[in-house]
Formats: structure tokens, C-alpha cells, sequence
């Protein structure tokens, strides 16, 4: 096993999302040593031997140098672009033979560096991109496992159908997903993004390739759903899709982060919609949305839930915050900021090449492009993991207390699906909430199987790591054209 | 026509920000034929971020097409095709041992005499056809009579083109260009033109051909459900605010279907590598046109390039129409 040293803890810097956010907080550097290379040479050669490309150098692996935390920076020493099972069932077992360290990653979304490879080889599963089969009478998809949960739904909506649950940034891959958990506003009702798995393609440490479900091959099956890459690599999938529908969004502004949670779980009890989830500028601004895939669920929820809401719309929220702020003229600074904000945030919620009809025609496009734009990269805030729930909560930045809240409710599923590493900005309805839904009882008995196999299978004698203007363009009159 | 002012692009950032979001493997014809992170926009950035030299870069160079699909999914607002451009620019500079005998009678072109500006009136509205449509003449005749403009002589086919393959372009060549469009609207067929020209001249009123042509009511009006409209991409993105606004409200009004994903970025139908560009290798490969037509119940497509027509036309049985031909015969 990789040993991680321990590292002097550094300061995070001012938070350029939130002035008052993290500031002054310990974090832990993540990175581990940097495997010592013993064996690499041979290893190559096997590999090229036995026709499998793997690319070297500091242009080749720089892509992967970190992963979307930016707290873990390593190399590989060297890059293979996944193909197929069988080239991968060959790196496996060439890595197996000559000790070598073997990363996977898929869209590199973690926070932490699991996808970082800290020397070895980078496995980039997104070389597995295609679509293999989609059955739109059987509702499934048969996927490469590298794809992007994006450019699958670019295909799934060629044939008017749409995936149930991924992440909502476009950029993480099925595979990399399936292995964490991944959680989408429509978690509450259907479940983690994993639960979409009927089946999967995985090429075990050994280098097996083994096709698993619940009935076939089942305990791989279980382990390898949110296994973190830790029992085998996913190389396809079977998944369930659904017809797909634009949905209708509302959204509510709260001044109390507590209450807003608190009408999340109001409505996540009580089914009241198909999709919830909480967005959060400051502790003392923050966004409840609440959707509907068809005209019914919004009338009934009109009709039985949306009175009970404590939000407000946008003007009556905008109102509650000028009476807020004339009576604390000190805060001043605070309330530009929040304005600033919103000015920022909010048109990217309305923009009309999104809508159609007052529908929203894809969700994950328009939160996505929001989250990357305003929460994610740079404005990355993350939480230090090393920190418990009862000092997060301490903390006055609403997207950790946030996130503290939610794993107090929702433990298992936050650390399961490494929701918690990254909701640092979108805080979405956590599945756990409902006891009825498969999304808990897959992460519990994951997790619970896990906690007993996972020692036995990092010490087993292979060395192998899965580190885891109605404007410019006005219509022409052919009058003004002449 | 040109009531309303384009705005002056805001500064954008260079390849050092890229945080390796992904979003540009999304809208990325590189990525989409290759699945290769270092045929990408980002791996580009990464690999500049490593320390990497053009010459090092030269397959990814080559291979992108230029499309600027990439620009406005940006979340860090990275100039990207710039950044390619820039690159393309330093590679042509070196000594490559194998230069293409295209790009040196390119330089010898670019340094020809300026062109005369035709005789113009100042502020009338200006047609740059670019080289596609110079070799339609049918076709442009009736773009000029749809339009109601002049066709400049000097349209900067070989600016393009030295924009597009690296070469630098002699200033006196550039400005002669630059002010002989001065002071007068443009709409250009050339959609890498336009994009440089929305910097050099800051201030003018600038349009793609297919904008202009699609906003004409005439042609706008025989446009329908059924109808599969292709927009050009190098106009669309390098101007994407506004033109995301614009063929939405095309689409709403008329009820066809657009060549956009779900981004809203315009898939390019012909997605060629600059050998392809330059004639030193083939290229009609069929994946993009194929991607468009994926799925689609258009019975039309209706197309603003002629190169775009060529594509459909060698993958699909449908009429492929262009939209100027749209408007049925002219008085
Ligand atoms: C801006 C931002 C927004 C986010 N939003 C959400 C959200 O809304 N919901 C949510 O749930 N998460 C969210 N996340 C977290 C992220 O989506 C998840 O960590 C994720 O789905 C990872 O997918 P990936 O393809 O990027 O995997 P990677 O980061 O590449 O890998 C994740 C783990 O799985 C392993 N792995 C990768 N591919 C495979 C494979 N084929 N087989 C086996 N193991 C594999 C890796 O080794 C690693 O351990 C967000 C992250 C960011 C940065």
C-alpha cells in the first residue's frame, strides 16, 4: 500500500466565492509519496509488446496533473487511453506481473486526488466513450463506461429519452459516477445515479473481464458500485433511461438556511416533487428549487405543498433583504456582495435559449454551465474532510454548514457518493431522506459489505491501486434591407 | 438593417487558467472523432501549462478545425480558438523543414499590391463573399440581390486563409483591408473573418451571411417544422451571445430544428483539419453531418455554406437547399 506521509497542514487562502467563508481553516495536502518508478521499464516494454499504446512525458500526463480539487498535484509516469476490455484486462495484468501502480479516472471530477495518479500508469477511461445500444422499448442503454454523462444524454435525446440521476456537471463519467455514488435534484425520487445500473462490463484486478448484475456474478456487482474503483474497472454498463420530459421549475429564496432544509425535507417526505434541491449563496441567501416533470405533479404540488413553503419568490425575498440590511448599515459590504451575486447567478437560471414554452429543457446544461461558472474551478471552496460534522457545522460558510447538515441527516450517502467533498456549492436533496428509496439501502448494504471485504482486498499480495435584443440581429425588414 | 451595434468583446484569459474543467471536450469535433484528451482545447492548455512547444503540439494543432465551439463554453472565458490560432502562428514561423509550397504563395499573395477599394459608396453595406461562395456565381448574384449589397472586390480570402494556417499577415496588407471596410456594415460569408474583424474593428456593424440571410422575412417565412437549418458555426460562436438569442427566436418563429446541442452550441457539419483545408490531404469525412442527422425527422435541410451543402448532399437522400435559395425565383 501507498503510504501518505503526513504533510504540514496548510491555510486556505481568502475564499474568492464567499469573504467569509473557510477562512483561517487547517487543510490537509492530500498528495501521497510518488511511487518510485521500480519496474517501470520492464512494465513498458510488456506492454508495448503486447500492443497496448501508452503515452509518456510531461505533454501527455500533464492533463492529469490534478483533479477538480486542485488540493492533490501528481504524475504518472506514463498514460494509457482506455480502448477496449481486453486492452485493459492486458494493462492489468501487466501491471499485476511488474508491481505497478494502476490511477483510473474518468471525468476527474474528484475533489481529493482519487484520480490523480501519484506515478504508475493513468488509466483514461475516456477512450470509452460510445454509445453501444440504446432499447427505447426496454428503456435501457448500453455505454462504454468512460462516457460523459453529457455526451450520453446528447445521444439518449436523439430518440427522445434521458438518463435518471447523474451529477449535475456534465463532465463526469458513468463509470467514475457508478463508482461514487453521484447524486442529481431528482435523487430523492429515483434513487443515486449508481442505481441506474442494471448490469456492468468489469475488467477485475486480475484482469478478468466479467459481466455482473444483481443476478449475475452479484457480489462483484455490489462491491463495484460505489467501490471507488477499488474492486475492478468498470468498462460498460447497462443502464435504465426513461422518456424523456422538459420540466418546470420554481424556485424559492429563503433567509434561513435551516428552514430552507427543513421544506426540502418537508417536500422529500411527502413526495411532493420531482426534483428538489438547495442552492446556497450565504447562510442568510438561500435558493430552494422544486420541479415537475408534468403538468399534474406541479398542480397537486400547487395545491397541497407550495402554501406550506416559508420561501419567498424574488421580490418578496429582494424586499425581506432591503428591511434586513437598512436595520445593519455595517453589513453593507455583505449586501453588494449578495447582489453582485445575484445579478451573476441568477439570469444564468432564466436564460431563454434554455426554455421552451416556460419548460426547462435540460437541467443538468443550465445548472451545470451555473455550477462550473460560479461554484466550480477557481471558486472551488472544499471542506476539509478531516473536519467532523459538529466543527463543520461551527463554521459560518453556508455551503460547509450546509454540507455539515446534510451528512449529520445523511451520512452514509454524503461520504459514500463523495457528495460531501463537493457540495461545497450545490447541496442537493439527499436521497437518504426517504426511506423507501433504493438510492439508501444500495449505498448502506454497499457500505456495509465494503467495510468487511475492503481490508482483505487492498492487502491481497497485488500490488495494483485503484486509487481510486429581440437585440442585435432584429429580424430584417425588407424595407430597412433596401 | 444594421440598427444595433455589436459590443466590443470583453478581455478574455489565456491557456495558464485552464483548471481542467472538460466542458470543451463536450462541443469538441476533435473529441467526438478522436476521444483524446490531447486533442482537445483543454489538452492543449494543460500540455502549454507543462511547458510544451507549438512543434510539440503540431498533430492537435493541425487536426482542429477551428469551429470556436469551444470559446463560449468556457467557464474561465479562455480565448481557446485564439490561443490555437496563436499557436498555429508560432509554428508556422518556425523552420519547418517541410513547408507546404500553399503556405509560401500564400505569403507571396499576401504581399501583393493592396487591391483599389472598389467605388463603394462610404456607409453603404458591404458582402464579403469568401472563395465558397465566389465559386457559385449564380449563387452569390442572388445573395447580393437578397440582400441588397456590394460585393467588395478585396473580400480577405487570403487574410483568412493566413488566419486560419498561421501566416503572418503583412500590416500593410491588413490595414489596406481594414480601411477599405471602414465605415460601412459587413456581412461576411467567412465566419473566422468576421471573428478577427469583430476585433479590428471594434466598432463596426458586422453580420454572418447566413444571420443576414435568415433574417430576411422573405426567406425566413419558408422555413418550417419539418426543416432541419444548419448553422455555421465559426459566426454562431464567435459572437454567441447574441446569435444563441437569435436563432432561438429563428427557431421559435418558424418551428424547424437547428444544428445545436444541447449546449446550444452549433455542430459543425464539416469539421476539417487544416491539411485538409489547405487540399494537402483529403478530407470529406462523414462523422459530424452523420451526428446532425442522427435521430432527425427533418424531410429539408436548409444549409447557410456551401460547403455544409456539399456534406449533406454525399450523406443524406433529402434536399439539401441553400438558404438563399429558399426565396423561389427573384424578380
Ligand atoms: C463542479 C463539480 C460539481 C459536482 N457536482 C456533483 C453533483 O451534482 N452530484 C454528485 O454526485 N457529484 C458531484 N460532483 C462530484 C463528481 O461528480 C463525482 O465525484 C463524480 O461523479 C466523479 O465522476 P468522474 O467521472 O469525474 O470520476 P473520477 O473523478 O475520474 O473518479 C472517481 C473515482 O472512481 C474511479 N473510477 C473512475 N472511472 C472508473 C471506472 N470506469 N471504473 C471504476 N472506477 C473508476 C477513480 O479511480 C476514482 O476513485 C461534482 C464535482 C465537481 C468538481
Amino acid at each position: 500500500m501507498l503510504k501518505i506521509p503526513s504533510v504540514e497542514p496548510g491555510t486556505v487562502g481568502p475564499c474568492p466565492v464567499a469573504h467569509d467563508a473557510l477562512q483561517g481553516i487547517k487543510r490537509q495536502q492530500t498528495n501521497p509519496a510518488r511511487w518510485n518508478g521500480a519496474g517501470w521499464g520492464g512494465f513498458v516494454t510488456a506492454l508495448r509488446a503486447a500492443g497496448v499504446e501508452l503515452a509518456e512525458g510531461a505533454v501527455a500526463c500533464g492533463v492529469y496533473a490534478t483533479d477538480a480539487g486542485g488540493t492533490a498535484y501528481g504524475l504518472p509516469h506514463g498514460v494509457v487511453l482506455a480502448r477496449n476490455a481486453e486492452q485493459i484486462a492486458v494493462l492489468l495484468k501487466a501491471a499485476q506481473a511488474h508491481r505497478v501502480p494502476v490511477t483510473v479516472r474518468g471525468g476527474g471530477l474528484t475533489t481529493e486526488g482519487e484520480s490523480v495518479a501519484f506515478g504508475g500508469v493513468l488509466l483514461d477511461m475516456a477512450g470509452m466513450s460510445r454509445v453501444l445500444r440504446i432499447d427505447a422499448t426496454a428503456l435501457t442503454v448500453r455505454t462504454e463506461a468512460g462516457i460523459f454523462w453529457h455526451s450520453l444524454a446528447e445521444e439518449l435525446r436523439r430518440e427522445n429519452l434521458d438518463y435518471l440521476s447523474a451529477p449535475l456537471n456534465l463532465t463526469s463519467s458513468v463509470g467514475g459516477t457508478l463508482g461514487v455514488g453521484g447524486i442529481d435534484v431528482n435523487s430523492a425520487r429515483l434513487g443515486c445515479s449508481a442505481d441506474q445500473a442494471v448490469s456492468l462490463q468489469v475488467v477485475t484486478p486480475t484482469g478478468e473481464i466479467v459481466e455482473c448484475s444483481d443476478g449475475e456474478n452479484a457480489e462483484l456487482f455490489q462491491r463495484v458500485i460505489l467501490g471507488y474503483g477499488q474492486f475492478g474497472i468498470i468498462t460498460e454498463a447497462t443502464l435504465r433511461v426513461r422518456p424523456y420530459t422538459p420540466i418546470s421549475m420554481h424556485y424559492y429564496y429563503y433567509s434561513s438556511l435551516r428552514t430552507a432544509i427543513e421544506d426540502l425535507q418537508m417536500l422529500d417526505q411527502n413526495d411532493a416533487s420531482d426534483y428538489s434541491g438547495i442552492l446556497t449563496i450565504m447562510d442568510c441567501a438561500v435558493n430552494l428549487l422544486v420541479a415537475f416533470d408534468s403538468d399534474q405533479r406541479e398542480a397537486a404540488f400547487r395545491g397541497n405543498w407550495q402554501a406550506r413553503l416559508r420561501g419567498h419568490g424574488e421580490f418578496g425575498f429582494a424586499l425581506c433583504m432591503l428591511g434586513h440590511y437598512a436595520l445593519r448599515p455595517w453589513k453593507l459590504a455583505e449586501a453588494m456582495y449578495l447582489l453582485r451575486r445575484k445579478r451573476e447567478v441568477f439570469p444564468e437560471f432564466h436564460r431563454a435559449e434554455f426554455i421552451n414554452d416556460g419548460y426547462m429543457r435540460d437541467r443538468s446544461v443550465v445548472f451545470s454551465r451555473a455550477v462550473w461558472k460560479h461554484w466550480g474551478s477557481r471558486n472551488m471552496v472544499i471542506p476539509d474532510l478531516a473536519t467532523t460534522a459538529e466543527r463543520l457545522s461551527r463554521r459560518s460558510n453556508a455551503a460547509t454548514r450546509c454540507a455539515a447538515s446534510i451528512s449529520r441527516i445523511t451520512r452514509c450517502i454524503a461520504s459514500a457518493s463523495g457528495c460531501a467533498r463537493t457540495i461545497g456549492r450545490i447541496t442537493k436533496c439527499p436521497a437518504s431522506l426517504r426511506p423507501r428509496k433504493s438510492g439508501r439501502m444500495a449505498v448502506n448494504s454497499s457500505r456495509s459489505s465494503k467495510a468487511l471485504y475492503t481490508a482483505a482486498i487492498i492487502s491481497r499480495p497485488s500490488r495494483t491501486q485503484f486509487t481510486t435584443s429581440a437585440s442585435i440581429w432584429a429580424p430584417v425588414t425588407t424595407a430597412s434591407a433596401a | 438593417m444594421f440598427g444595433l451595434f455589436a459590443k466590443a468583446p470583453a478581455a478574455r484569459r489565456d491557456y495558464s487558467d485552464c483548471s481542467g474543467c472538460s466542458l470543451c471536450f463536450l462541443v469538441c469535433p476533435m473529441w467526438r472523432d478522436r476521444h483524446d484528451p490531447s486533442f482537445t482545447p483543454e489538452g492543449l492548455a494543460k500540455a502549454l501549462q507543462c511547458g510544451a512547444t507549438a512543434s510539440a503540439l503540431a498533430a492537435p494543432l493541425d487536426a482542429c478545425s477551428l469551429c470556436g465551439a469551444c470559446d463560449p463554453v468556457c467557464p474561465e472565458r479562455i480565448d481557446l480558438s485564439g490561443m490555437i490560432m496563436n499557436l498555429r502562428r508560432q509554428l508556422a514561423s518556425s523552420a519547418a523543414p517541410s513547408r507546404p509550397a500553399v503556405l509560401d504563395d500564400l505569403r507571396t499573395r499576401l504581399r501583393r499590391d493592396i487591391i483599389a477599394g472598389s467605388a463603394v459608396s462610404r456607409s453603404a453595406p458591404v458582402l464579403l463573399p469568401g472563395s465558397d461562395l465566389r465559386t457559385a456565381p449564380a449563387l452569390l448574384a442572388r445573395v447580393q440581390a437578397l440582400l441588397g449589397l456590394t460585393v467588395v472586390e478585396d473580400d480577405g480570402a487570403d487574410i483568412s486563409l493566413a488566419l486560419e494556417a498561421g501566416v503572418e499577415i503583412p500590416q500593410a496588407r491588413l490595414q489596406g483591408f481594414l480601411a477599405s471596410l471602414r465605415g460601412h456594415s459587413i456581412v461576411a460569408e467567412d465566419g473566422l473573418l468576421l471573428r478577427q474583424l469583430r476585433r479590428w474593428l471594434p466598432g463596426s456593424q458586422r453580420m454572418g451571411l447566413g444571420a443576414a440571410l435568415s433574417s430576411r422575412t422573405a426567406l425566413r417565412g419558408k422555413l418550417g417544422a419539418s426543416d432541419l437549418y444548419v448553422i455555421e458555426p465559426r459566426a454562431y460562436h464567435a459572437d454567441h451571445e447574441r446569435m444563441v438569442a437569435y436563432y432561438n427566436r429563428l427557431q421559435i418563429e418558424t418551428g424547424c430544428t437547428l444544428s445545436l446541442d444541447l449546449q446550444r452550441i452549433a455542430i459543425p457539419a464539416v469539421a476539417q483539419s487544416l491539411s485538409q483545408r489547405l487540399g494537402l490531404v483529403p478530407g470529406d469525412d462523414p462523422g459530424q453531418a452523420n451526428w446532425i442527422l442522427q435521430g432527425s425527422k427533418a424531410t429539408r435541410i436548409v444549409v447557410e455554406t456551401l460547403a455544409d451543402r456539399a456534406a449533406f448532399e454525399r450523406v443524406s437522400d433529402l434536399p439539401v437547399l441553400h438558404i438563399a435559395d429558399l426565396a423561389g425565383s427573384l424578380k
